[in-house]
């Protein structure tokens, strides 16, 4: 009863405060993008790898935001998608030669394709539909393993070529992380204005509301389907640049885990919220850089940090980033 | 390797499979909620009887599964008490509550790992290596303990749901919570002790487990499997618990012959996937 209300009351909030939220949105994406510009390029080397990191797992937490955060369809497979992405690009480079802009568009729609398929298990409700997304992940993670002709298997993939644009071998990290920034920067934007326009809305209904979002007239099973297969894609697009960072391929980078650690930056960040998807990723990528020596520690860490955050900031660090901020605006009026 | 005793294997494996899912399904209908730490809790169950065995070197086996048992169940009342009941309180959405569970589950198989090291343990009993005879066949010894639990668990459970006071209220406030507080059922306490329940049927079945396999952190990835079975035999039904752990348990064993044992853990799924395709409320459910 109380969510149906709060739900409510949130929703007439936004819908007042439709503009000012657009606009905030805009500056959120202002901040965010300046610094993925500036600070990696600036300070180089070690920062240099860092930004690459964040980079392809803020992409990818964009993805696995519209579908958990805003559509509300909790997939426990996402790394199956980076995993399709990173083997369908790396393959096509390797053994066919194809340049690299034209292996992420197949990247991405390979990691479409995987996500339409198992969009059609939406048939299957709630629950079921969620285990079905963590089954998927473990049969791709156990073909990317056992394939071995096609794959490697568990040895991986080694010798990644360099990215070729247009012709241009581009050998350096910054050259990468480039490519990595504009990707990002582009994916943002683009998801910014889907959330805000008829599609985002639905989406947002569907999040909010299954029934009631059917009860007005949206195809939620078109929609449903819609946002699972985009944010796949998204994935194969984030999955594409990964091997160029490690330089090494292997099925290891897409366990269970690795879909946890996905779920666990939006949920840090801020379930529905993009900005909260790249704060999420930087925090969970670049924290356990820099303890190292606490390493065993770190999946225990992040369960601390997921129920931690679930409990004390439900709305996670851009939620209450936001009412902070609101908050003082209400003082200085 | 033989048909029958793969069969047997098979039988054995599904017993684990159907006690972690029965637990599965008694959380989902006692709370509503899908709990993806009760793999976890096995583990953590099988961690705790190989502490058992180790510190009480001359306790009999069918003593360690009970205790086991019931020190998990207290941890799994301590885990519903103090971070689920509060979110369910707030009325916190399902994916909310997936997350949470996923949560703990990462706090507990990564404690475990901790506390009882990453390498794999093996239970320092002679029935970890001991085997039978049965019809000319070896058999792990541990099989009859298997079976003779699940039959008892079962049975008791049964017992308990039907001809008992506690099993009343519980299935009273599983089914409707509201009128069942209104006759003087505390929801709270009925939810804590179907948690705590299921956690010590799980911890039962990963005491059982381990002679057969090694005990480490990663062994709840078994509770995962058992989730398959438990919403193939169509999630909140015990009976359909039982039947969908011998269906994952004996599918992927045989698959995993058939086939290529790779693949095993896939099998378990596509299982689970077509089957939900061919009947969507699982094999046990009602139309509609």
């Amino acid at each position: 009863m109380s969510t149906i209300a709060k739900e409510a009351h949130t929703a007439s909030h936004q819908s007042t405060s439709g503009v000012s939220r657009h606009r905030r949105d805009w500056a959120a994406f202002a901040v965010i993008v300046g610094i993925l510009w500036c600070l990696p390029l600036s300070l180089g080397g070690f920062y240099l790898y860092l930004g690459l990191a964040v980079a392809i797992y803020a992409i990818s937490a964009l993805g696995l935001q519209i579908m958990v955060g805003l559509a509300g369809q909790l997939s426990l497979g996402h790394a199956a998608f980076m995993g399709i992405g990173a083997y369908t690009s790396v393959l096509l480079q390797k053994n066919a030669g194809v340049p690299f802009p034209a292996a992420l568009a197949a990247a991405a729609l390979a990691a479409a394709a995987a996500g339409l398929l198992m969009a059609q298990l939406i048939r299957l409700s709630g629950v079921y539909f969620k285990i079905a997304t963590f089954g998927f992940g473990v049969v791709v993670h156990q073909i990317l393993s056992n394939w071995t002709a096609l794959t490697g298997g568990s040895a991986g993939v080694r010798a990644i070529p360099a990215i070729g644009v247009l012709g241009f071998q581009i050998e350096t990290r910054t050259g990468l992380f480039v490519c990595e920034a504009l990707t990002l920067t582009l994916l943002y934007a683009l998801l910014i204005r889907l959330s805000h326009g008829k599609i985002g809305r639905a989406f947002r209904a569907l999040g909010q509301n299954e029934a009631a979002a059917r009860s007005v007239g949206i195809a939620v099973a078109r929609y449903r389907m819609m946002v699972i297969t985009l944010g796949c894609a998204i994935a194969g697009i984030a999955g594409a640049y990964l091997p160029h960072l490690m330089r090494f391929l292997s099925p290891e980078s897409f366990t269970w885990y690795e879909s946890l650690t996905c779920l666990i930056m939006i949920t840090l960040g801020g379930l529905g919220s993009l900005p909260g998807a790249i704060i999420g990723a930087a925090i969970l990528i670049v924290a356990p850089e820099y303890l190292r020596d606490f390493a065993q520690y770190k999946m225990f860490a992040f369960g601390i940090l997921l129920v931690a955050s679930m409990i004390l900031l439900p709305r996670g660090i851009a939620g209450a980033g936001m009412s902070l901020s609101r908050g003082k605006r209400m003082h200085a009026q | 390797m033989n048909f029958s005793l793969q069969l047997l294997s098979g039988l054995a494996v599904g017993c684990i499979y159907s006690l972690v899912a029965v637990g599965f399904s008694m959380v989902y209908r006692a709370m509503g909620l899908v709990n993806f730490a009760q793999g976890d809790l096995m583990m953590i169950g099988a961690f705790i009887g190989y502490s058992i065995i180790v510190n009480l070197p001359g306790l009999p086996f069918w003593l360690v599964v009970p205790l086991a048992a019931a020190i998990t169940a207290c941890l799994g009342y301590a885990v519903a008490q103090s971070a689920l009941w509060p979110a369910m309180q707030r009325g916190a959405s399902q994916t909310y509550l997936v997350l949470l569970t996923l949560g703990i589950g990462i706090i507990l198989s990564n404690g475990a790992r901790l506390v009882w090291g990453a390498n794999p343990l093996v239970y320092p009993i002679p029935l970890t290596h001991e085997t039978l005879r049965i019809w000319d066949y070896p058999v792990p010894a541990v099989y009859p303990f298997i079976a003779l639990t699940m039959v008892a668990l079962i049975a008791g459970l049964n017992v308990l749901f039907t001809r008992t006071w506690i099993g009343l209220s519980l299935r009273a406030a599983a089914d409707d919570a509201q009128t069942a507080s209104v006759m003087g059922v505390n929801h709270r306490l009925a939810s804590a002790i179907s948690f705590a329940l299921a956690a010590g049927i799980g911890a039962a079945a990963g005491v059982l487990y381990a002679p057969i396999t090694f005990v480490s952190a990663d062994m709840g990835m078994i509770g995962i499997k058992a989730f398959a079975a438990a919403v193939l035999g169509s999630l909140g039904s015990i009976p359909g618990s039982v039947i969908g752990g011998f269906v994952i348990g004996i599918g992927e064993t045989l698959g995993g012959q058939l086939v290529s044992s790779e693949y095993q853990d896939s099998l378990a799924f596509l299982l689970m996937i077509g089957i939900l395709l061919i009947k969507p409320t699982g094999l046990m459910g009602r139309k509609g």
